[in-house]
């Protein structure tokens, strides 16, 4: 074996057993709480290879995250710290449900593209806040883009309640939904899996492509790897942080968009998903290789779908069976990645 | 001054206490080069850890000690990850809040389900009633007192402040950088465990998923605004705090509109941290080793 593909070796065990390891803390707390840690692992398998039905509804919930976890392989590789995916999907959710209200009637594509060019745009901006504070005023984005998520739950609770709500809805805390034309077409109807995935999973060989086989891609990594000798090579640091960033951002928010035009069709006050942190863990499983996202989310989104699965059990020991018992395996993913990768992940010079 | 005015003052003051335990915990680790995001789920586990105890032992004072005690053990395990395991710091503090988030969030279930089936209320005794004064108000404004006399008149706040600014001379000079960055990470963590006993005991009764609300990323905030000093920090977290209480009198001058502008009102607090950082943070410099693994050798 060569030693890159020994490192490729290495590199792919570390990701199973930390994908493992998440899977087995898990179980053991759910085991520790007094539940039967066999329903949670038969909800998963079920989840996983139950049936064609079961793994579509898997791809759904895995689409969001594929594209946030591209968006974030793509600003972790350049050294950003984009914490604020949620903020940013959440953002191109606000920004498509605005253009799908504006552009209610014309031709069907025409109102597509521009829904989903808005969601592209909503999260570019929120992340174009937080690259412009750590540009030009110093402000580290971990923690900029975190509060901009706390703010952007609200700037959309507050967009939905007073512009965008629907007059008839009891609570007024929902808007209408889109019209037909800014809809993803459905793929597979049982399970409601939308075109959106097609465009998810075609992203990550894209993002591949552009890392590894373009020269911005490589000054992207350089970087991310060493901005000091990056910026010796006269690749302008400071314009690829805030450019990556905007990018990064973008994405997110066209996830947003995808979710909104494909999956829910319509925004609700409250409606911050989490898939923005998720995501963090997806991107760090994968180790930042866009190829790995694929099967990283779908790991996540199966144990998603499998957890919400039993929370609708019939059985009355598993209602109400807490769903943030997901977190507890993306918590343990991500520290156990962290502990089995040698090299640091997201380069080893952050940009101050 | 008039009574109203007085308890939006006292108001304040409380909502402050949490802020003010938690960044000046995260002040210590930072002064030792690590910087800590996982304060937020080390914050709600405390908030867990001591509404839990309280609750089993009946004593809102052993509940303050589990807490604390459980934020100690969670620094200790940051402390592993980074120190001894020079791991990314971001990451690991990332996968410290995804962790509690997760964990006190089924365990609260779980209690709420068997308090419900005894036919009672997960209620902790609160820490008002267990002694005349607010103990932990006095506590926090003690400890920052003291973490400033440590810090700046004390042989190991030198040593502290040195490993951060320096971690090779200070290697050099003979002190084990490894020892001081992990006792900062545990001590530090141990006053974010004590402020989240505050919000289950003391400004609330009760435990509820997700309760520190960012409260633990505000006080990451305030520690730079601070200027990573504990009478900085101190006057921050009073500001925000006062801020805070300024939410509750603006509330009903919403009238008709709270439904519509309530958000606006949640919103303010980190909007008005980010302003701040915008104006602030670019004039301030973080300990030369913020973030930064030590690596024997490796280090210039």
């Amino acid at each position: 074996m060569t030693a890159a593909g020994r490192q490729r070796a290495t590199a792919l065990a570390a990701s199973l057993g930390a994908a493992a390891g998440g899977l087995l803390v898990m179980l053991g707390v759910v085991a520790a709480f007094g539940y039967d840690a066999r329903d949670v692992a038969r909800a998963f398998g079920v989840a996983v290879a139950g049936s064609w039905d079961r793994f579509a509804a898997v791809l759904l919930v895995a689409c969001p995250l594929i594209v946030i976890g591209l968006a974030l392989t793509l600003a972790f590789r350049c050294g950003v710290w984009n914490i604020g995916a949620e903020g940013q999907y959440l953002l191109g959710a606000l920004g498509a449900a605005v253009a799908a209200r504006l552009l209610a009637r014309g031709p069907g594509v025409l109102v597509l593209s521009a829904v989903l060019a808005a969601g592209l745009a909503g999260g570019a901006v929120w992340a174009g806040v937080a690259a412009v504070l750590k540009r030009y005023r110093g402000v580290q984005e971990v923690l900029s883009t975190i509060l901009l998520n706390f703010v952007a739950i609200q700037i959309a609770a507050i967009i939905v309640r007073g512009w965008l709500v629907d007059a008839h809805s009891a609570d007024r805390d929902t808007t209408a939904e889109i019209s037909a034309a800014a809809t993803l077409s459905i793929l597979y109807a049982p399970a409601g899996l939308h075109a959106g995935i097609v465009i998810a999973i075609g992203l990550a060989p894209l993002l591949w492509v552009f890392l590894e086989r373009t020269t911005w891609g490589f000054r992207t990594r350089a970087v991310g790897l060493n901005p000091i000798a990056a910026g010796l090579a006269r690749i302008p640091v400071g314009r690829f942080g805030v450019g990556t960033f905007v990018m990064s951002g973008a994405l997110a928010g066209l996830a947003g968009a995808i979710e909104l035009s494909g999956n829910t069709h319509y925004l609700t006050a409250s409606y911050a998903s989490g898939y923005g942190y998720t995501a963090i863990a997806v991107a760090l499983l994968a180790r930042l290789e866009p190829l790995g996202v694929i099967p990283a989310a779908i790991f996540f989104a199966a144990l998603e779908t499998g957890v919400r699965g039993l929370q609708k059990s019939p059985d009355p020991a598993l209602a109400g069976f807490p769903t943030v018992l997901t977190q507890v395996a993306q918590g343990v993913v991500i520290l156990a990645t962290v502990m089995l990768t040698r090299t640091r992940l997201g380069g080893a010079g952050r940009a101050r | 001054m008039n009574t109203a005015a007085w308890s939006i003052f006292v108001r304040g003051a409380e909502a402050a206490v949490p802020l003010l335990l938690a960044a000046t915990g995260e002040l210590i680790a930072e002064r030792s080069g690590l910087i800590n995001i996982g304060i937020e789920g080390t914050m709600l586990a405390g908030a867990f850890a001591g509404a839990a105890a309280a609750w089993w032992s009946g004593s809102a004072f052993c509940g303050a000690a589990a807490a604390t005690a459980v934020g100690a053990a969670i620094g200790l395990i940051f402390a592993l990850w980074t120190v001894a395991g020079r791991r990314d710091q971001i990451v690991t503090g990332l996968g410290v809040n995804l962790l509690a988030a997760g964990l006190t969030g089924v365990a609260v279930q779980r209690i709420t389900a068997h308090c419900a089936a005894a036919g009672t209320a997960f209620t902790p005794p609160g820490l008002w009633e267990a002694a005349p004064f607010d103990v932990v108000m006095v506590a926090a404004i003690l400890l920052t007192v003291l973490v400033h006399i440590a810090l700046y008149h004390t042989r190991a706040g030198l040593t502290l402040r040195a490993v951060g600014e320096n971690p090779a001379a200070a290697d050099a000079a003979g002190i084990r950088v490894g020892m001081v960055r992990t006792m900062a990470a545990t001590a530090g963590c141990a006053m974010v465990g004590l402020a989240g006993a505050y919000l289950s005991l003391g400004l609330t009764r009760t435990f509820q998923e997700q309760m520190t609300g960012g409260r633990g990323f505000l006080a990451l905030a305030l520690v730079i605004v601070g200027r990573w000093t504990p009478v900085g920090v101190f006057a921050a977290a009073l500001l925000f705090g006062l801020l805070n209480s300024l939410q509750e009198v603006l509330q009903p001058a919403l009238g008709t509109h709270v439904y519509l502008l309530y958000p606006a009102l949640l919103a303010m607090p980190y909007v008005l941290t980010l302003v701040v950082l915008a104006g602030w943070a670019g004039r301030t410099r973080p300990p030369a080793s913020l973030g930064a693994p030590y690596d024997r050798g490796a280090e210039a």
